[in-house]
């Protein structure tokens, strides 16, 4: 399942995939495969996503209901 | 201060998975080699010892190492006990098959046909053996399972006891002192 209200956080901040890669420290590849929906992370990068938006784990992760 | 860079997770998990099905390619290469040289090309122990000792040396430091990780060596669900058990039965026939091949065609012009009981009772034979050794096999890697998780059960035990603050213990007194009555005499 694609994570829009990651890809909308991210766009708000004004950042690319790879400047938000570089802050969470994986690549780029990785934030577009989460984007997209084709992977799933880890709590832990989940938590420093969540940090590097300004959101919390709700706003990005919670499935909508 | 110069941040520790860390690795990317996913591609730490991609490269564990390559590693993963290379390990299972090359092991299962060795076994293929191994019953090539004995029953096709009929060569003595000597020369596929070697890829049986390599596979069993991996085998036993999986087994090893998960007892020492606390990693599910076995499935140990109802289902998981019961795909065991078809598995050890599997692998017991595939043996018997193989080395009921290899006797037939060696002793074959003693037998009086396949139903033989002489030949039978060698199937038989080689069918319980191989059970017989194949369920020690599968008990020794259910042992070291329980084992594994037991430490591990005893190490989340310790660190919850060391969080766990210890109950504040009553102040010791002595024998109660008698309550005061108070005088009803007028």
């Amino acid at each position: 399942m694609k994570n829009k209200r990651m890809k909308i956080a991210r766009i708000e901040q004004d950042m690319s995939q790879e400047e938000l890669a570089n802050l969470v420290g994986v690549t780029r590849q990785t934030i577009g495969l989460i984007e997209a929906g084709n992977y799933n992370p880890t709590l832990r990068l989940c938590v420093a996503i969540c940090k590097a938006l300004g959101k919390t784990l709700n706003d990005l992760f919670w499935e909508e209901a | 201060m110069k941040k520790k860079k860390e690795k990317d997770e996913r591609l730490e998990r991609l490269s564990d998975k390559l590693m993963k099905e290379a390990y299972l390619l090359v092991a299962v290469a060795l076994l293929a080699a191994a019953v090539v040289k004995n029953y096709v090309l009929d060569l003595p122990l000597g020369y596929y010892a070697t890829d049986l000792v390599i596979v069993l040396v991996s085998v036993l430091y999986i087994a090893v190492r998960s007892m020492f990780c606390g990693n599910a060596l076995v499935n140990d669900t109802r289902q998981g006990r019961r795909v065991t058990v078809l598995a050890a039965l599997a692998l017991s026939l595939v043996v018997t098959v193989l080395v009921g091949v290899r006797n037939y065609m060696t002793y074959g012009e003693n037998y009086r046909g396949l139903l033989d009981p002489y030949f039978l009772a060698v199937l038989a034979l080689v069918f319980l053996s191989c059970l017989a050794l194949v369920s020690a096999g599968l008990y020794a890697i259910y042992y070291c399972h329980k084992k594994g998780q037991a430490r591990v059960d005893k190490q989340l035990e310790e660190a919850e006891e060391e969080e766990t603050p210890a109950p504040a213990t009553p102040a010791q007194s002595g024998p109660e002192e008698p309550e005061e009555h108070k005088d009803e005499t007028p």
